[in-house]
């Protein structure tokens, strides 16, 4: 249970990081760690060389520019969670991290680690697919954006190669007033989700659904939008026929199966999640 | 487990057949792996390199042919691979079963896997293995297409006297 | 392999004294805290993040030692469990009230305990007993049950505001 030897690097600049990712053969990046560590602690990657992010302070910070919210890669999930602006702007953000480990893994914990990470049952992941978000990776020559929709590659495999570094996420908050959840379904508070649901919702003046999104994690290796529903509801009060068909949208969905729940079940979870996470997106959106 | 997986190979039943059945060739259609010796008593070793998120296995193992029979096209490969780094093993007994469809030939594949060690557990059963199974099966299967398909003027060239033959067979019973 | 053992020169203040050692890259802060300094009062539960026996406090926030490199804390303030209580050896008011509410039994989740709850109570100075359960929902106790944890816990909170 313990990490194998490797080198050690901490760069003390984004060029420096770039530079070691671009020239070291089979190096991992350390950010946060909470995923991470956990892996070299069971020696299930064993890297010949550690990048620690952690001295590289360009990399964190949040940004609000009007509704445009950049984060940086290594801004910390407490960091995330504490932010009043980002709270206002995005109350979701916060919602969804407290389900999000524990107060002390997010402590440590990064949004672009999730990011890179990508397991399956993250939250971040989904509530960046809310928002249609950017994230921004580079390498020593180059800078790309990817949308989230086109983040997830597989199993844990970002749209990312292996000189590549996240270096920031931005989205775009919704504007004028609308509603918001996240629901999880976890064995315990802050395990991984068997599903996990966030919505954002905004009405009209005759209180019909103006705008829907709904995200699901832990049923793909990614985020699963569900468009089909987010159409269905555009037009239409949220009634229990509405919340019906966004349920059953969510029950069609193709669902993982493994140690903790089958395919069935997390698709059975998904349309309750649903049906819950809009309910209660649509009493914020009203109040 | 028990994973299935089935591919066509773009020639007859019997070309594809030496094709399965000549296991050095195959390997090089394998993604990620290498054949390194074949030992005298029939034998082949090799490495298989597989990458499961951010965990990469390199599997050391052997492999031997079994129960070939040509006329009904059907063999067996039995394995055994362990982690260079300790993380696991694997086992597998694959039955394949070759049956022309057309032009080209069908080959279903029943693999019987058992996964030990660290590996056995990791992705929480995410039904990983199978995905990853399913994978390699489509790399290999388009490889070993781009494979044959090389080596294409030489069938066009077996379909030409075949048809001739078949031209001059149709002659003779007229 | 043969190759070169990685080590670094690190220097840190531990409960309030400065300490300087060169460490192996990969050794993690909760080796370093009980192998190189003898502060075995920080436990290894589980050694991948979910057990909480391991939590101290980093910069005054509730990390996971065991999920850190000894590395990363060079610079930093590190305060473990043996630091908590006064330099006279007088408990802390939350060590208080878990010895009166008889908040532990074996003993091995209580340091990660006191560690987490430190730092929550900073921050939450006038919790509910949901938030307290939340707060300490990443600590494993297989004895106590947590009642008596989250009673002590309330306690302390009670009585640092009476201090305040």
């Amino acid at each position: 249970m313990k990490p194998p030897p490797f080198t050690y690097h901490d760069p003390r600049s984004l060029a420096d990081a770039l530079r070691l990712a671009g020239t070291l053969e089979n190096a991992k990046l350390l950010a946060g760690g909470q995923s991470l560590a956990p892996m070299l602690n069971f020696r299930y990657v064993l890297p010949d060389h550690l990048i620690d992010l952690n001295r590289i302070d360009e990399l964190s910070g949040i940004r609000i520019e009007g509704r445009r919210i950049t984060a940086g890669a290594m801004t910390r999930q407490r960091a995330l969670e504490k932010h009043e602006a980002l709270a206002a702007l995005c109350p979701i953000v916060r919602e969804a991290l407290a389900e999000v480990g524990h107060f002390q893994t997010r402590n440590r914990g990064t949004l672009g680690g999730s990011l890179a990470h990508l397991d399956p049952a993250a939250e971040l992941p989904g509530v960046m697919a809310l928002y249609d978000a950017h994230v921004e990776v580079r390498n020593s020559s180059k800078t790309r954006y990817i949308h989230i929709g086109e983040w997830s590659r597989g199993y844990m495999t970002p749209n990312l190669e292996p000189d590549e570094i996240v270096t920031s996420v931005a989205w775009d908050a919704w504007e004028g007033s609308h509603g918001h959840a996240f629901v999880e379904l976890a064995r315990r508070r802050g395990d991984f989700a068997i599903v996990g649901v966030g919505a954002l919702l905004s009405l009209d003046e005759r209180k019909l659904i103006r705008k829907a999104a709904v995200a699901l994690v832990g049923v793909a290796y990614g985020p699963v939008r569900l468009r089909a529903a987010e159409q269905a509801l555009v037009g239409k009060p949220l009634d229990d026929k509405a919340l019906d068909i966004a349920a059953a949208e969510a029950r069609k969905i193709e669902a993982k199966s493994d140690l903790y729940a089958s395919g069935d079940y997390r698709r059975r979870v998904a349309g309750v999640l649903v049906s819950r996470a809009l309910k209660t997106a649509h009493g914020r959106a009203r109040g | 487990m028990r994973v299935e997986n089935s591919f066509h190979v773009p020639a007859g039943v019997d070309e594809s057949w030496k094709i399965i059945t000549d296991v050095p060739s195959l390997v090089s259609c394998m993604p990620g792996a290498e054949l390194t010796e074949v030992a005298p008593d029939g034998a082949y070793r090799g490495i298989a390199r597989v990458k499961i998120g951010p965990v990469q296995l390199q599997f050391n193992g052997e492999a031997r042919l079994h129960d070939l029979d040509a006329k009904a096209r059907t063999m067996k490969v039995r394995a055994r691979a362990s982690d260079a780094k300790g993380r696991g093993n694997v086992a597998s007994e694959m039955a394949f079963a070759l049956a022309p469809e057309g032009e080209r030939t069908r080959v279903d594949v029943v693999t019987d896997l058992t996964l030990t060690g660290a590996v056995a557990q990791y992705g929480r059963g995410a039904g990983l293995i199978r995905e990853v199974a399913n994978q390699f099966t489509k790399d290999f299967a388009a490889n070993l297409e781009a494979k044959v398909r090389q080596t294409a003027p030489v069938r066009r060239e077996i379909s030409l006297l075949r048809l001739l033959f078949r031209a001059l067979k149709s002659l003779l019973r007229a | 392999m043969g190759a070169r053992v990685d080590k670094r020169s690190i220097a840190l203040t531990v409960n309030g004294q400065r300490v300087s050692r060169e460490v192996e890259t990969r050794l993690h802060l909760a080796d370093f805290l009980r192998r190189e300094l003898r502060l075995t009062g920080t436990h290894l539960g589980c050694e991948h993040g979910v057990c909480g026996a391991c939590t101290v406090l980093v910069d005054g926030e509730a990390v996971r030692s065991c999920l850190m490199l000894a590395v990363q804390a060079d610079g930093r303030e590190v305060v473990t469990t043996e630091g908590l209580a006064a330099p006279d050896g007088s408990l802390s008011t939350l060590q208080q009230a878990f010895w009166e509410k008889h908040g532990l039994q074996c003993g091995f989740c209580t340091p990660g305990m006191l560690t987490t709850l430190t730092a929550f109570l900073r921050e939450h100075p006038d919790p509910t007993e949901a938030q307290v359960r939340d707060a300490i929902s990443g600590n494993l106790c297989r004895c106590t049950g947590y009642a008596n944890i989250v009673a002590a816990a309330l306690d302390a909170a009670k009585r640092l505001r009476e201090k305040r």
